[in-house]
């Protein structure tokens, strides 16, 4: 019953446990878009990638990735994706592990998201969507002036407006929030904040993060004690959500 | 000490017979030598035998050989009776002034023969306590060595291994002295606190037949060294100044024992953690991945539900509801475990209450809903210092708590002071108060006040805030509203110097 369009988005799914694995390739021959091809281990996938960058010019888009896999630990293959030709596509993890370190781990390695299990199909699909809305990356970034929301930021004048009043900002508050558009839907971990804003040497200094966002979101937030654009990211850092994407 | 006293008698007898010896060649040879010769031979006799055997012999000799001559009648055919007993004067000076010169290099040659021996005795030691293997090995080493080669018997003071300032141990355990006990631990405790010598020549507790030297590893007192069959009287100085460097070199030793004894212990307790939190991380991973395939399958379902009947759809729905909850209860028996299992260690980060407080909010969105949230936060509050994961975990169940037992109308509110000692946060609610008498209890695992309507929790999670507030060296009660209903729960964490902050000057 699935029909293969030039158009749909592949997607490489890296899962051992077969339950879950079923169940996503369930939903997503279900859903207009995306055609999900599934590898069991670190081998198979490393295997299917480098086929389809060599016979086919057509590469993966997407990776979905669970990290405990038979073979190994999936933080290599995120790290081998990135310096074999996989700079673009978009990698999420899928882990059952609780643990933030490994969280972090992964999205220092340079995984783009990651959920943890379980999830609903929703949350999967919410996901989805909010990434590739702000591809192709490139041209979102080369961009001077974004609106987001009720938010217009704009590059060259270095000013941000909430429903077309002017916000004050200091320097540093306006690097932090330029950052954060500039990776609108992506997790930023604190350490890749703080060596982007404040310098490698103030990596270990996490407070400066937590204060400059509490100083955001009191400028840019509705109500910050709920916050709709900067949201926390439990224990990894902050991810700057549009809020008509992210429900 | 018999056969010292023998070889000097043997030595007098020798020097007494050498003085009549020497009067019988003066007799016999007399005549060839004359008179100046006769008391040549006189003083030739008299000084060796002060160079060979010392002052007192010589002394016999001369006295034997001056008695011998005025008694064999040699002083006939001399000059005059007072021109001899000049003569003789002059010997005696010359044997005193010869035997003292001898005395003294002898004295020399001892001490050079006593500090030659020392510097071997330690270096022995040094090579025992370099091959002895844990503390009680290089005591075991020292005593032994000490009484091998200097023959004092030497026992220890220690204080105990977990610094719990209980009193010193003696090693070995068995050790006797004619002192009682009592005595000999006070002058132990006195030298290990003081960081002095105590008993036999000191000042302190002298009437103790032992001498007790703190052992010094750099301005530390690692314990105290009791030392008896100790002979003090020849130079005393020098002794103890040898016994102090044997107090350092065990002491060293001991130093370097117990730090690698630390490291032993601290590389087992990493261990024995790593186990831990991997076996955690196994459960955890292993109870969530059911979990997710049925959660992920329902909603898949749930998704492509176009078929289905509303009963199937609402028992699909029944199946999702039950993974989550599933799922909470999960999380939070794998949190008290790991609370429990005593060897979670606080990351602690300087954090601001309200940035944890979006995060609790956010993960309890479901249970409050729209319910009114007001908070009251100081707007000097400082920085919390704290694991930042732990106490939004705190948050997050007091939040719950409040929002569970209060009727959905009715609104939370979050207070938050600071004092100079600690800070302090409380959740305000307008539910139905805590039963009188079990303010306490609550705090327990497993104790739950029945909620109102149907909802039930684990009963773990005031126990997990209580847990965590603990380790953060906090406090955590209730107490019911006055006047009005509802319960005010809150805790506080210690206020600690805040750290630098970033300038604003940008």
């Amino acid at each position: 019953m699935t029909t293969i369009h030039e158009g749909d988005l592949d997607i490489l799914l890296v899962e051992d446990d077969p339950s879950i694995g079923g169940f996503l390739q369930a939903a997503m021959d279900r859903e207009p878009g995306y055609r999900l091809y599934w590898e069991t281990t670190l081998k198979d996938a490393w295997k299917a990638w480098e086929k389809r960058q060599i016979q086919e010019s057509r590469p993966f888009a997407l990776i979905l990735l669970d990290l405990g896999l038979p073979d190994g630990d999936g933080q290599g293959l995120i790290r081998r994706l990135r310096a074999h030709g996989g700079e673009l596509a978009l990698i999420i993890v899928i882990s059952a592990r609780g643990s933030e370190a490994d969280k972090v781990q992964a999205l220092d390695s340079g995984a783009d998201d990651y959920l943890t299990k379980p999830f609903t199909i929703g949350e999967l699909l919410a996901r989805l969507r909010a990434h590739l809305r702000r591809r192709p990356a490139n041209a979102f970034a080369e961009s001077s002036h974004w609106v987001i929301g009720v938010l217009e930021l704009d590059d060259l004048t270095h000013t941000l407006r909430k429903g077309g009043v002017s916000i004050p900002m200091t320097p540093k508050e306006y690097q932090l929030f330029h950052l954060f558009v500039m990776n609108q839907g992506r997790i930023l971990s604190y350490r890749r904040i703080l060596s982007a804003v404040w310098g490698e040497q103030s990596s270990d200094q996490a407070h400066y993060v937590r204060l400059y966002i509490k100083r955001l979101r009191e400028k840019i937030e509705d109500d910050p004690g709920m916050p709709q654009y900067l949201v926390t990211e439990k224990g990894v850092g902050y991810r700057f959500g549009d809020p008509e994407v992210s429900r | 000490m018999p056969l010292r006293q023998r070889t000097r008698n043997r030595a007098f007898v020798i020097s007494g017979a050498i003085g009549l010896a020497l009067s019988g060649l003066a007799w016999s040879l007399g005549a060839y030598l004359g008179f100046a010769g006769v008391f040549m031979l006189y003083m030739l006799g008299a000084v060796g035998t002060a160079l060979m055997y010392g002052r007192w012999p010589s002394l016999i000799t001369f006295i034997a050989a001056v008695v011998s001559y005025y008694s064999f009648g040699l002083d006939r055919g001399m000059p005059t009776t007072v021109g001899s007993l000049a003569y003789f004067a002059l010997i005696l000076s010359l044997i005193l002034l010869i035997s003292q010169l001898v005395a003294r290099s002898r004295e020399q040659e001892l001490m050079a023969r006593i500090r030659e021996r020392r510097a071997r005795n330690l270096y022995q030691l040094v090579q025992a306590l370099s091959s002895a293997r844990g503390v009680e090995g290089i005591l075991n080493a020292s005593i032994e060595k000490l009484h091998q080669t200097l023959g004092i018997a030497v026992a220890f003071w220690l204080p105990p291994t977990d610094n719990t300032g209980s009193p010193l141990q003696m090693f070995p355990a068995s050790t006797e002295l004619e002192a009682p006990q009592r005595n000999l631990r006070a002058a132990a405790r006195w030298s290990f606190l003081n960081k002095k010598n105590a008993g036999m020549s000191t000042d302190t507790l002298a009437d103790i037949p032992a001498l007790f030297m703190p052992m010094l590893s750099g301005e530390r007192a690692l314990g105290v060294m009791m030392l008896s069959d100790l002979d003090l009287r020849r130079a005393p100085a020098d002794w103890l100044r040898f016994l102090e460097t044997v107090g350092r070199l065990i002491a060293v030793a001991l130093d370097s024992a117990q730090a690698s004894r630390q490291r032993t212990e601290a590389d087992v307790r990493l261990r024995v953690e790593q186990l831990q939190n991997a076996l955690l991380g196994a459960v955890s991973h292993d109870l969530r991945t059911p979990l997710a395939g049925v959660l992920g399958t329902a909603t898949t379902l749930q998704r492509n539900a176009q078929g289905l009947t509303a009963e199937e759809r609402g028992l699909l729905e029944n199946i999702r509801e039950q993974t989550e909850k599933m799922e909470y209860t999960v999380d939070r028996i794998l949190h008290m475990a790991a609370l429990h299992s005593g060897r979670l260690h606080l990351q602690k980060e300087w954090v601001p209450l309200e940035d944890m407080l979006v995060t609790a909010r956010k993960q309890i969105k479901t249970v409050c809903a729209d319910r009114p949230f007001q908070t009251r936060i100081s707007k000097d509050l400082p920085l919390l210092h704290v694991d930042p994961q732990l106490l939004v975990q705190v948050l997050t169940n007091l939040l719950e708590n409040a929002c569970r037992y209060t009727p959905s109308d009715r609104g939370i509110e979050l207070e938050a002071s600071a004092n100079d000692t600690e800070i302090k946060v409380c959740i305000i609610d307008h539910g139905y108060g805590v039963p009188p008498g079990r303010e306490e209890e609550i705090f327990t695992r497993f104790s739950q006040v029945k909620p109102p309507v149907g909802l039930g929790g684990s009963g773990l999670g005031l126990a997990i805030c209580a847990a965590i507030i603990e380790l953060h060296g906090g406090r955590i009660w209730v107490r019911n509203r006055v006047a009005v209903r509802g319960a005010v729960f809150c805790f506080t964490v210690p206020r600690e110097t805040e750290p630098p902050m970033p300038s604003d000057g940008d």
